[in-house]
């Protein structure tokens, strides 16, 4: 724990505020607050530099006989997550909202009110993850709740349809499905707004099935994404092995940071080819996925698999690599280099990828956090913010990198943070493989994991990835709560996506920007409304209301 | 009237090769193996073959399409009846015809865009006037110039130069296909078509980057001086040349987005145009 006096003060501040310390780890400090001053211990918090990574609900009615929030913030100056309980009484389910001071709880905290029922006061409220014809009153994350029951669908009012501007139900600019309305005045976007969750799967509820124990739940976690599996697995393993309390061998954690940099090389890749394919540049498109086969047969000749690797166990790693393999991997890293660094020229001469990407997706640092944003796309606005760096995990404390950061917080910014970090990567790579010592790759662990609560967390190619892990001395996780990059970066869309004063957007700028963010949903859905921000109405555009906004521009 | 039927059933067949050809080369380009060169005639053939599916316009909206796709043969032919004599001794009223029928083709391909209740295709539609309107007058410009066949070498320099640029552009190609630009209009102004009708705006589409190719073949042959059977030759062999520089153009480039591509139109061509008009004006 780094700058231990500087946490106690904060600690202090916080218990004056009437948080109660409830448990103290190396890295991690739990506390308790009530539901009525959640909100001034949070805002403490936030203003002393802690930033939310997310929230979770849990029905603990079988281990306390309550619900419970947990705020789970990060001071990583001082190396601690701290974790903020706040127990809710079932028959009477509200929580005071912390939202007025940290925005970035927003969708975590209306997630934990769809799904297990705790209402917030003092914010704005919506049904968020659930869909539309799901019953009220119905709460999928209570323990009574069956992982498999199919409450009956209830009818509601339909929609209106938003005919006219229909963009779905697929859109070629969105891989995968969510729904967006641009709020627009000609072809310049002024304003916009976000609805997504259209296929949530249910995965923790899954997890705290019967069927899974905490081996098979890491299967689970890999599959939550087709690009960046790897990582959701690896966090499940830190935070289950956080609760067991045991150490994994040193070359177990040499092999971890191998497969995670490889993951980050290959997704990096992928989202330049993406981003070029946004804007038209389908050369260096093709060029880039083509390169990247490199390292997806490097993968698959290191783990067996292309996508899903199956490398992370709890305890260590399933898969050793052996000196032929080390060379060849050294020996792609080679090539890679090269290519990327192509790559890189190409994008900071190429006057078409400038004019696109250049002053386009605005994320400004005060912005990037107090939204809490993650990953490239804060680092792409002067966040230096990275969770290797900020909390070594595997073996990324023996391993020099820099953090690579830009400030020029536009769409540029963030290309060039993707390919800087996918050299650093290559070079993670090469010293993990220089570095890596021999012995074993994996310890045995129980298959009964003990009371208690852990973190993990691992800095993905999107930004960080979090596993909050509640185990109640069985062989199945209680609670496991996932928080992916996306979640976090998707609420800075509304501010990159708005124009204000000389800061415009227009609709060609929309894909490159929805881009940037890297977005990691699951797919469908549809349409794109155009509203006019004068009047403040929203209505079906006809051909003679488009014709008419257009010959006025 | 029979070598107009001829020369339009030549560029019918040839057209849909070229592209064929622009595939292949794209591909080759992006070190693909890319389909076979006859593709695009694949596509065409099979398009024919399905239902018709008539969006909303029902009748008149086909109408508008067959038109389009007709007046580009018209277009076609004109030109290829033009290079039979070269450029600089082309009549007036056929020049003056070859424009009115390219300003047809495009006003046909807006309305065909806007009349759809789709908000992509009228987006996609208005952008496609926006850059026609940036791009055409000087076409129509440089093509009456280098038509008249006044003027020195150096003014029909730089009017080849605005012919070029110009006719690349209603070729519809990166950086200027954003009247389809797939990830921001799902196809924009196509995006209503299936089967026959899109069957025959990708016949339109391929014919238009005919026209456009053989124009700077037509400019740039003008410079040799030939006339008669020889000057059509010239334009001939010298079309699939431009249809290949273009491809490597387009290939090498990214899509821009309708404010950056009029502003750069209207710098570029305004430029180059005024510079004509002194130099003819001065008689330079």
């Amino acid at each position: 724990m780094k700058n231990e006096s500087v946490l106690s003060n904060t600690v202090k501040v916080l218990e004056g505020l009437g948080a109660v310390v409830e448990e103290v780890k190396d890295s991690e400090v739990y506390l308790r607050a009530t539901r009525e001053s959640v909100r001034a211990v949070a805002k403490a918090l936030y203003s002393s530099g802690a930033y939310l990574r997310t929230c979770a609900g849990v029905d603990e009615r079988e281990l306390s006989g309550m619900l419970a929030v947990y705020y789970i913030f990060g001071l990583d100056e001082q190396g601690v997550d701290v974790v903020l309980r706040v127990l809710v009484p079932e028959g009477d389910p509200w929580s005071a909202s912390i939202v007025p001071d940290v925005p970035a709880a927003d969708w975590c905290e209306l997630e934990v009110r769809d799904l297990l029922g705790i209402d917030f006061r003092g914010r704005l409220t919506k049904r968020l993850v659930l869909p539309e014809d799901w019953p009220d009153g119905v709460y999928p994350l209570r323990k009574e709740f069956k992982y498999d029951e199919k409450p009956s669908r209830v009818l509601r009012e339909e929609l209106p349809e938003e005919a006219g501007v229909p963009v779905g139900p697929y859109h070629p600019a969105l891989h995968e499905p969510e729904y967006f309305e641009l709020y627009v005045e000609g072809e310049k976007v002024v304003d916009i707004a976000y609805r997504g969750f259209h296929v949530h799967r249910g995965i923790e509820k899954l997890a705290e099935s019967q069927r899974f124990t905490y081996k098979q739940v890491l299967y689970i976690a890999e599959r939550i994404c087709g690009i960046c599996g790897i990582v959701h697995a690896f966090c499940l393993t830190q935070a289950t092995e956080d609760i067991i309390g045991k150490e994994i061998p040193k070359r177990a954690d040499y092999i971890r940071t191998i497969g995670l940099e490889l993951n980050r090389i290959h997704s990096h890749l992928l989202w330049l080819g993406v981003a070029a394919h946004e804007i038209g540049f389908d050369t260096l498109f093709m060029y880039v996925w083509r390169d990247r086969e490199m390292v997806m047969d490097v993968i698959e000749d290191f783990t067996g698999n292309r996508v899903t690797y199956a490398l992370m166990t709890i305890g260590g790693v399933r898969r050793d690599i052996p000196q032929e393999k080390a060379e060849r991997i050294l020996k792609v890293m080679d090539l890679l280099d090269e290519k990327v660094r192509k790559y890189k020229k190409m994008c900071l001469d190429e006057r078409t990828i400038r004019m696109r990407c250049d002053g386009v997706g605005i994320l400004r640092k005060e912005d990037a956090i107090a939204l809490c944003a993650v990953g490239p796309t804060a680092r792409a606005s002067g966040v230096p913010f990275d969770v290797r760096a900020d909390d070594p995990h595997a073996a990324y404390d023996e391993i020099p990198f820099r953090v690579v950061t830009y400030d020029t917080c536009d769409v540029t910014a963030r290309l060039l943070v993707r390919i800087d970090e996918t050299l650093e990567s290559i070079s993670i790579v090469r010293e993990a493989i220089k570095r890596m010592p021999s012995g074993p790759v994996r310890i045995r662990v129980p298959r009964v994991v003990p009371t208690g609560e852990g973190v993990g967390r691992t800095e993905a190619p999107r930004g960080e990835v979090i596993h909050y892990v509640r185990a109640n001395g069985t062989e199945r996780p209680f609670r496991w709560k996932v928080r992916a990059p996306t979640l976090a970066n998707l609420l800075s869309i509304p501010v990159m996506l708005t124009s204000r004063g000389d800061y415009v957007v227009n609709i060609a700028d929309v894909p490159i920007t929805f881009a940037s963010i890297d977005p990691c949903l699951s797919c469908t859905d549809r349409a794109i409304r155009f509203i006019d921000v004068s009047s403040g109405k929203s209505w079906v555009w006809t051909f003679s209301q488009i014709k008419r906004m257009y010959w006025r521009d | 009237v029979l070598y107009s039927i001829a020369v339009a059933i030549l560029s019918l067949a040839l057209a849909p090769v070229y592209d064929g050809l622009e595939r292949k080369i794209r591909a080759a380009i992006h070190t693909r193996i890319g389909p076979p060169i006859l593709q695009t005639w694949y596509d065409i053939l099979k398009l024919f073959t399905k239902e018709i599916v008539v969006p909303v316009g029902g009748i008149w909206y086909t109408l508008v399409t067959a038109l389009e796709l007709l007046t580009l043969i018209a277009s076609s032919t004109i030109l290829l009846h033009i290079s039979s004599y070269g450029l600089g001794k082309t009549a007036l009223l056929e020049a003056v015809t070859f424009i009115v029928l390219t300003s047809i083709v495009t006003t046909l391909a807006i309305v065909r865009a806007v009349s759809q209740n789709n908000v992509f295709s009228i987006v996609g539609g208005f952008r496609e006037f926006s850059l026609m309107l940036s791009a055409e007058p000087f076409l129509a410009l440089s093509f009456l110039l280098l038509a008249s066949g006044a003027g020195s070498l150096a003014s029909k320099s730089i009017a080849t130069a605005v012919l070029a640029i110009s006719s690349y552009v209603i070729s519809g190609r990166v950086p200027y296909d954003i009247a389809e630009a797939e990830p921001e209009l799902a196809s924009g102004v196509n995006i209503e078509l299936a089967g026959p009708l899109l069957g025959l705006a990708t016949t339109s589409s391929v014919l238009k980057k005919l026209v456009s190719a053989t124009l700077t073949a037509l400019a740039l042959t003008s410079f040799v001086g030939l006339s008669g059977f020889s000057s059509l030759m010239a334009v001939v062999i010298a079309t699939p040349i431009t249809w290949v520089t273009h491809t490597i153009v387009s290939t090498i480039l990214g899509r821009s987005r309708v404010d950056l591509a009029i502003r750069f139109l209207y710098v570029s061509l305004f430029s180059l145009s005024l510079t004509l008009v002194l130099s003819f004006g001065l008689g330079l």
